[in-house]
């Protein structure tokens, strides 16, 4: 336990520290990395003696080591195989993380060539970035320490993940765990009718938590394990009353919105829960008022100013993503949608008639953890549905695993294991799919063209933002250089007002006589043209063809036309 | 010995071991097998897996680890010898911290200085290669072994069983020293018959552990062993079809070990190994003699084992000098054992000069060999070892790559016998095509070639154009290569050298 928090302080401590250092240079050159890995271990040394010593951890039996196993052999693959170089390829391991890495990397590589801070985001190059770039930097960090930028990924995504496990470990032991890599329906016992084994949950909303989430949001490497860790510290001070909160405490909660703004909220709305509930109302407060200087600056930073926010709708349809509410939910949660309500119901009723502190103490988690859920089935937070499971993710790790200590737990050994079948098969079959269909990786660049494209932005100010095809995996963007309008995907699901700029873009890009117009507007003094350009426009006029041409080669051509 | 000063000198010895471990890590070519296990690595990103093969190379946990390192690190011969390096230090770190227990604080001293110093222990951890990671887990086992005959079960199940495991994962030979292990409890079990009775140890008095006892400490940690062995040898269950070729391995290696692999040598190999380096063990070899007849009942056994495990590789006639670490590491054991022993009898002078001697000659070995000669033919650890002038190859693509990393696609031929390390050091380059008998007809168009000596006429007749051409050994055993870099592409590199005029008449010029 102790390890988790020394940990996360290192990660929080230093990659803020970077952040403010970065700010107050106006650029992130090297000696701000330099700083902040002396400020997260300085960070790290203090809290290792801050914290009382460690106590002993539960010993894991048979189940528990084999769930450990899986949970081990799921996070070396994905981490290891996370992306690498094969021949003319650069590849990805898992099919569901082409964007989303495709993104990750972008962010990277343009820290990397030392932006002006706060800096631009690179997907929308006018704007200031309104992602949460507390990873990024992490791997920032790491590469300049001696990682190569793959290792870089790789290892935060060891750590993270390693992390995550053993806080995950500490909220509800092997029950917990199983939670967190196995969730499903039903839609995993389609194995049993033979055929190939994938991930069958894939085509629901409700998605396999380690393939969809934890191989491909980076940011939850850092808030998986905050987010538990703060669960198992908050349970023993505002839930058990045993002991005071901590500076510690305080610090890994006020800077989750670096990493993970989805988390942040989701925690927050537990400790608003809790104090409308009852809960030592003092103590949440003055936790709550201790974190929020910080909190409510990050917060302020990574949308800034607010500026993007939600889109809060009521749709209680969008779980069915078109088909059957019902039957996505049955294939999706399969046994959880009776054993959840039946639990909560039951810990009600001993709160309620018997007044059991256990209860209390089980439904102070179980409780909002139902609630949530049902509010993210029923009301879409953000323009994309699908972003509703980040906050979906926490419901489910507060409720889940209180069906252990609320139930399981006291029931005989032998009507155990049916129910552990009945709940888990689904989701560790699907575990076990997702890993089987990524073992050759998936291509997101051509490493000649991305080659060639690096040499090509050597010669651009950071700061430029070229006009190009809006792809995820375009080479200036993996190169490092923003473009005026990245992937639309992203842009819409980041709620970046983007439109009108895309209309002008696509203008801009087939050539007419009035791309100009259209270049002062959208402030490009760059534009290129390579593979993804002709096929995207490919009735492109190329007005600007005349241009003087700043690189030719395999990737494309960049024309500098203002 | 007080704590305080058995720790410090721990601490010393493993600096001093690291010193000689880490310093000038790249300094020495890339190796032979280096150059295969790291395109092993390679492999095992593209295919998802290492897969076994039973004829040919090891066991499965190097690559893994290998393949960790690279991954985090990325490619360079320093990171692939990093984790040779920490297994080495981990051996010193065992030897003094884990055997003290056994030995006493001042021979688990002595006898990690032997090992921290030892000219084969060095240049083994500054290699890529399997042997200084079978010594770990070798060392392990026997520790396990130790450590329950001190009653202490737990610990030493898992000790024995991790070990195990791990020297199962490593290599095939790890049957000889089980064997040795097995065998030598019979045989001293003779020996305290027919000889002299053991000397007793403190834990005597403890309680012996019973059957059941036993059976229950050892149940997870050699299930786990079982399950770690079965992973890594099925590919990571992928390929559970694999796993026979636990036992199908020691058809092939028996003819191996036997002759036709062109590494045979004379029985009395690796005497003159230790003769020329390994003073320790030379001097242990009469220490053990003394050990067989005196001393507690698990040194006893740990020197009979590691005598048994040496004569096994005196008779096999396949011999690599990098078993010489295998063959000799528990003979400065003893010889540390007998120096503290000489010193408690009141011969400490005698003692402290022997030791003194030893630990010099090490030092003074391990410089040489390391540091200076440690591409050179004459020195007999130095096997299949590629000449220092790779780099007059390497280094311009390894530099122009870097000024220009559109380099990595330029299309290059290697045209010569062998070609490894090659295709790891140069693993990052996309279109460089390994020829091994004819020449690419496509070899004017590329950018950059290399081309045993016997083969120039041949390929120059293709050449056009302005060439840089380079000539150097990969190996002292193999003829001579010539490299030839496009001057339009390379120039930068190779600033100052002469440019040769292929394809029409002409004098080099500059």
């Amino acid at each position: 336990m102790k390890f988790i928090a020394v940990a996360l302080m290192l990660m929080s401590a230093g990659v803020t520290a970077v952040q403010l250092a970065a700010m107050f240079a106006g650029t992130l050159a090297p000696w701000t990395i330099g700083l902040g890995w002396l400020v997260g271990a300085a960070a790290a040394v203090v809290s290792w003696r801050a914290l009382p010593d460690d106590i002993k951890w539960e010993r894991p039996g048979l189940l528990g080591w084999f769930v450990l196993a899986c949970a081990c052999l799921f996070v070396l693959r994905t981490s290891l195989w996370l992306a690498w170089e094969q021949g003319m390829d650069l590849r990805v391991g898992s099919p569901k993380n082409i964007g989303d890495f495709s993104l990750h990397f972008t962010h990277v590589a343009f820290l990397e060539r030392v932006p002006p801070f706060w800096p631009l985001n690179p997907i929308a190059g006018a704007d200031p970035l309104t992602y949460p770039p507390g990873m990024a930097l992490w791997t920032v960090m790491l590469d300049r320490i001696g990682f190569s930028l793959f290792g870089a990924f790789a290892f935060g995504s060891l750590l993270g993940l390693g992390l995550g496990l053993a806080a995950c470990w500490r909220w509800g032991g092997a029950f917990a765990v199983a939670v967190l890599m196995c969730n499903g329906g039903l839609a995993g016992w389609a194995v049993l009718k033979g055929g190939v084994w994938v991930d069958f949950q894939d085509g629901q909303v409700w998605k396999s938590i380690p393939h969809a989430m934890l191989a491909t949001q980076r940011g939850l490497l850092y808030a998986l394990p905050a987010g538990l860790w703060l669960l198992v510290r908050w349970r023993e001070v505002f839930v058990r009353g045993r002991g005071a909160w901590s500076w510690i405490d305080c610090w890994i909660y006020a800077t989750l919105p670096l990493f993970h703004v989805h988390t942040f909220l989701a925690l927050s709305l537990l400790l608003g829960t809790w104090f409308i509930a009852g809960l030592p109302r003092r103590a949440l407060l003055g936790y709550v008022g201790a974190a929020f200087p910080v909190a409510g600056f990050l917060l302020w930073r990574v949308t800034n100013g607010f500026a993007v926010g939600g889109d809060l709708r009521w749709d209680p349809r969008w779980l069915g993503e078109g088909g059957g509410v019902g039957k996505s939910l049955l294939l999706s949660f399969g046994a959880w949608l009776l054993v959840l309500p039946a639990v909560a119901a039951w810990i009600g009723w001993r709160w309620w008639r018997r007044r059991e502190p256990v209860a209390r103490e089980i439904g102070a988690f179980l409780w909002p953890g139902c609630g949530l859920l049902v509010v993210c089935a029923l009301v879409v937070f953000q323009p994309w549905a699908w972003d509703n499971t980040k906050l979906m993710l926490w419901g489910w790790l507060l409720a889940a695993p209180m069906v252990w200590h609320g139930w399981l737990a006291a029931a005989p050994r032998w009507g155990r294991a049916p129910l552990l079948l009945g709940l888990f098969f689904s989701g560790w079959v699907s575990l076990f799919g997702g890993l089987l269909v990524s073992r050759q990786g998936h291509g997101i660049a051509n490493r000649l063209e991305l080659d060639d494209a690096r040499m090509a932005v050597r010669q651009l100010p950071v700061t430029m933002p070229v006009a190009a095809a809006p792809d995820y995996n375009h080479v200036l963007l993996l190169a490092g250089q923003p473009l005026v309008l990245g992937y639309d995907g992203h842009l819409w699901s980041h709620g970046i007002n983007y439109r009108d700029r895309m209309v002008q873009l696509e203008a801009l890009m087939s050539g007419g006589s009035d791309w100009r117009e259209y270049a002062d507007k959208l402030g490009a003094d760059y534009l290129f043209w390579g593979n993804k350009e002709a096929r995207r426009f490919s009735g492109s006029a190329m007005g600007w063809r005349d241009q003087p041409v700043v690189h030719h080669g395999p990737a494309g051509t960049l024309y500098r036309i203002r | 010995m007080k704590n305080r000063t058995f720790h410090t000198w721990a601490i010393a010895i493993l600096l001093v071991a690291a010193g000689f471990r880490i310093w000038a890590l790249g300094l020495k070519p890339v190796h032979f097998d280096e150059g295969i296990n790291g395109w092993f690595v390679d492999q095992m990103t593209l295919t998802g897996a290492f897969r076994y093969n039973p004829a040919n190379f090891h066991g499965p946990l190097l690559f893994y680890i290998l393949f960790a390192a690279q991954t985090l690190f990325g490619r360079a011969v320093e990171v692939l010898r990093m984790p040779g390096v920490l297994a080495g230090l981990a051996v010193v770190a065992l030897a003094i911290h884990g055997y003290r227990r056994h030995l006493g604080n001042p021979a688990a001293l002595v006898y990690g200085a032997f090992l921290a110093v030892s000219p084969a222990m060095v240049f083994v951890s500054r290699y890529a290669i399997h042997e200084i990671w079978m010594l770990l887990f070798c060392m392990m086992t026997a520790f396990g072994v130790l450590e329950i005959w001190a009653r202490r079960l737990q610990t030493g199940c898992w000790w024995l069983w991790l070990g195990a495991a791990g020297m199962v994962l490593m290599k095939e030979t790890y049957v000889i020293h089980l064997a040795a292990f097995l065998l030598a409890w019979p045989t001293w079990l003779l020996f305290r018959r027919w000889l002299a009775p053991d000397e007793t140890p403190a834990h005597a008095a403890a309680p012996r552990p019973t059957a059941r006892a036993f059976l229950s400490a050892t149940a997870y940690p050699a299930l786990t062993a079982g399950l770690l062995i079965a992973f890594f040898y099925s590919g990571n269950l992928f390929h559970l079809e694999d796993l026979k070729g636990l036992w199908t391995t020691f058809a092939v290696w028996t003819e191996t070990g036997k002759s036709g692999s062109g590494h045979e040598k004379v029985w009395y190999y690796w005497f003159g190994l230790m003769a020329r380096y390994e003073w320790a063990a030379m001097a242990g070899l009469v220490a053990a003699a003394r050990l067989c007849f005196r001393s507690p009942a698990s040194l006893r056994w740990l020197v009979i084992s590691g005598v048994g495990a040496a004569m096994a590789y005196l008779i096999i006639p396949y011999k690599t000098p990098w078993c010489i670490i295998m063959v000799s590491w528990p003979l400065p054991l003893a010889l540390a054992m007998a120096l503290v022993e000489a010193s408690a009898r009141g011969w400490r002078v005698v003692a402290v000069a022997g030791a003194a001697l030893v630990l010099a000659h090490g030092v003074w070995a391990s410089w040489r060999l390391n540091f200076i000669n440690y591409d050179a033919a004459d020195e007999p650890y130095v096997y299949v070892q590629t000449n220092r002038q790779i780099t007059r190859f390497t280094d311009p693509l390894l530099a122009a790559a870097k000024r220009d990393p559109r380099l990595l696609h330029a299309p290059g031929a290697i045209v010569v016998d062998n070609a490894y390390p090659l295709p790891w050091v140069l693993g990052e380059f996309t279109r460089t095509g390994y020829y091994h008998v004819d020449l690419p007809v496509e070899a004017r168009l590329m950018d950059f070639l290399l081309v045993q000596q016997s083969r120039r006429a041949e390929v120059e007749a293709m050449l056009q154009d302005r060439w840089i051409v380079r000539e150097l050994r990969l190996r002292d055993a193999f003829q001579p290569v010539a490299a030839y870099f496009r001057a339009s592409v390379f120039g930068p590199e190779l600033v100052g050298e002469a440019r040769r005029e292929f394809g029409r008449q002409g004098e080099p010029t500059r």
